[in-house]
């Protein structure tokens, strides 16, 4: 391991910024200049009455990345992490500031690029394999491993407009991933096809990734960035405001999307889906957490809803569909029956939920109440998606000896395993 | 973070580094830069080009019933509809001794080719959009590919060509056709440079877009493919014949003419003001196109 500290730098981003230049059309925003928006007017002034406005997707950036780091860059619909990915990947250039890359660069910005139609399977391995930067010899070799991975089998020679959308994408994935750069640059690519496949993609990654790859890695998915990278970027309105560790740098992005924890959540004016609006309706969910909670040494959340109820109904019960904080699911907690309504009625209920078999960590719900006789027949009043954050302490008498790793082992941790006799 | 995939070449390093760090290629990028790799980029991609081509030529075909025949059939009907009207109707005479049918034939393949290839690189970056905006290569290799598609189709009109001087039972002018690639490719070369002068005004007003069509039709009245060159420059004032010259595709598309047809006596003047054009519309159509593919995916 004596080489470790001497990796070459393969990609150095040396203050670049790039300016985008808005120009608004004052045809519309004008209205009291009626006549001027005629035909005649633009045929005479094609080019004038545009506003201008500068707008920087991204400015003084400064990193350094090594042989065989695997980058993610994530940050908000916005941040700037796609212009990041196309200045490096030489799609457009940097308005300001300077970028070495030592290496064969491949990009897969977008599945399927370059893809004809009307061309089979075939043929669209060697185009979208030369689009994508290799020469033939490379695909001849590769060609046979690309088909398995594809899974496409006798579809082989089909125009590709007959393929189903996943065989598609499986096809599109084959060959990109079987691109042999030095560095490789995926913008949220990895979310094709069926579960199957991808935990396909995500093992291709990771024998890229062990093959001495540098990666770079735009995702929205923090269970992707978690598994795939070991150091992220972290963007906000074209700065980098944060350099280092994937966990830290996930926590900062997900603290500045503003995961807005409290301890009552006013629910009567929340988007819902369009439920039977007429039925029963919550409308505040409280948290009433004690000290010794929050210390750590009791795992009962303690809650109190408040909710209307228009018709009669009998056996209303809430439940609870439990996220991870990024958004991947935990699981499902349902109440036991709150009460029978009645018409016009409000009703508050004190409710508690055991959290112990929850990780500690930050997890959403949505709630939904709901109506359930003995026969199963059930019906949905209400139902609110990722209505109220909560978070799980750590347990003071927590087996500290575990490292909770989320994207390997879920967010549950289930019942101890016993010894018997 | 114990489930991280370990490393496992990391023991071999000390040994990969040496050669890794010999057989790297660097590239800089800076902001309004030159790009110093140009050519050399260039050269890299020049499979990407046959591969364009290819699959413009398989797409093409793919679909129709007759394939190829398509383009046998089209510039044949168009070659006999002209013929009928200026050689029957209008009653012009043609290049010297030459069937008229055939004096069209063979500037249609040589005006053909400049519009095609005008209208190839003129559209590059609009018709490529969705490409150039997701995948880096030199953005000329597109046009220069689908070019290369143009000179297939015009391998097939040549061969028509011939069948069609075995038809009439008029021979070629064998001497020349020795030169019949050069003037198929300076009819290429003249229609590429024009549009790639277009290409970069094409980006953000579609004007020309618009426009290209409408001054190809124009342009191919003006251009002797449809009568001969000789019996028109006669016919015009002194003045209004080097009018006439000046158009680059006229001397192109008579030189292309003089290669086939013996009777076609070659004119220095118009060939000279051809290649002039080409001179000055080359180096500028690159230049233009250059400035265009480092501004077009912020304004697409």
């Amino acid at each position: 391991m004596a080489g470790m500290a001497e990796k070459p730098i393969v990609i150095k981003a040396e203050n670049i910024g790039k300016k985008y230049t808005l120009r608004h059309s004052r045809r519309h925003a004008v209205p009291e200049e009626g006549k001027k928006n005629g035909f005649v007017y633009r045929l005479l002034q094609p080019l004038s009455r545009q506003g201008k406005e500068d707008f920087w997707a991204l400015k003084n950036i400064n990193f350094e990345i090594k042989q065989g780091e695997r980058v993610g860059i994530i940050g908000k619909n916005g941040a700037g992490k796609s212009t990041l990915l196309k200045l490096l990947s030489r799609i457009t250039e940097p308005t300001q500031g300077r970028i070495e890359l030592l290496g064969k660069i491949s990009a897969m910005l977008e599945v399927g690029t370059g893809f004809n139609a009307e061309l089979t399977g075939r043929e669209n391995i060697y185009l979208n394999g030369a689009i994508l930067g290799m020469t033939k010899e490379e695909i001849d070799s590769k060609f046979d491993r690309i088909v398995e991975f594809s899974e496409i089998g006798k579809f082989l020679d089909t125009p590709v407009k007959r393929y189903s959308s996943g065989m598609y994408v499986r096809l599109a994935f084959a060959v990109a991933s079987h691109l042999d750069p030095d560095i490789l640059i995926i913008d949220e690519v990895l979310a094709v096809g069926d579960q199957k496949f991808r935990q396909k993609c995500m093992d291709r990654m990771n024998e890229i990734a062990l093959s001495q790859k540098t990666i770079l890695c735009v995702s929205h998915q923090m269970n992707v960035i978690r598994e795939l990278c070991d150091r992220v970027l972290v963007l906000q309105n074209g700065k980098l405001i944060f350099d280092g560790k994937t966990d830290e740098g996930i926590s900062l992005y997900l603290n500045e999307t503003k995961l807005a924890r409290s301890e009552f959540f006013d629910l009567g004016n929340l988007d819902r889906a369009a439920v039977s609006s007429n039925t029963a309706h919550l409308e505040s969910f409280e948290l009433l957490n004690d000290s010794r909670r929050l210390a750590g040494e009791d795992p009962v959340m303690k809650f109190r809803i408040q909710w209307k109820s228009m018709i009669l109904a009998k056996g209303v019960k809430l439940r609870m569909i439990i996220k991870f904080n990024d958004y991947s699911p935990v699981g499902i907690a349902l109440s036991e029956t709150l009460c029978d309504s009645s018409e016009g009625e409000t009703y508050i209920n004190s409710l508690s939920f055991d959290t112990r078999r929850l990780f500690p960590g930050v997890y959403r719900a949505s709630l939904a109440l709901y109506e359930s006789d003995s026969n199963g027949k059930s019906t949905i009043f209400d139902h609110i998606t990722d209505a109220i954050v909560f978070e799980v302490p750590e347990l003071k008498n927590a087996d500290k000896s575990v490292i909770y790793n989320h994207s390997y082992w879920g967010h549950t941790l289930l019942d101890n395993i016993l010894l018997s006799d | 973070m114990p489930q991280k995939p370990e490393n496992k070449y990391s023991s071999l390093e000390g040994s990969g580094d040496f050669f890794w760090r010999v057989k790297m290629q660097k590239t800089v990028i800076e902001a309004n830069g030159k790009n110093l790799q140009y050519w050399k980029d260039i050269w890299r991609y020049r499979r990407l080009a046959v591969n364009f081509a290819k699959r413009d030529i398989t797409v093409r075909y793919k679909q129709t019933v007759i394939g190829l025949g398509w383009s046998v059939i089209s510039p044949v009907i168009n070659m006999l509809l002209l013929s009928f009207l200026f050689g029957k109707v209008a009653d012009l005479p043609s290049d010297g001794t030459a069937p008229y049918q055939i004096m069209v034939y063979t500037g249609l393949i040589s005006w053909n080719l400049i519009a095609r290839g005008l209208t190839v690189a003129s559209s590059a970056f609009i018709s490529n959009a969705d490409l150039l905006k997701k995948v880096y290569f030199p953005r000329i290799i597109a046009p220069v590919g689908q070019s290369l598609a143009l000179l297939v189709d015009t391998l097939i009109s040549l061969f028509v060509l011939f069948f069609l001087l075995f038809l009439f039972k008029y021979p070629p002018a064998y001497g020349r056709l020795i030169f019949l690639p050069v003037f198929v490719l300076l009819s290429l070369l003249l229609g590429f440079s024009a549009g790639l002068f277009l290409s970069s005004g094409n980006i953000k007003h579609r004007d020309l877009n618009q426009a290209i069509p409408f001054f190809l039709q124009v342009g191919q009245y003006v251009t002797p493919v449809v009568y001969s060159f000789a019996y028109v420059t006669a016919a015009l004032s002194k003045k209004t014949a080097f009018l006439y010259m000046l158009n680059p595709a006229a001397g192109v598309v008579n030189a292309f003419k003089w290669c086939i047809i013996e009777s076609n006596p070659f004119h220095w003047p118009s060939f000279l003001i051809a290649l002039a054009w080409i001179a000055v519309l080359l180096p500028l159509g690159i230049l233009r196109f250059r400035r265009g593919e480092r501004t077009f995916v912020d304004l697409v």
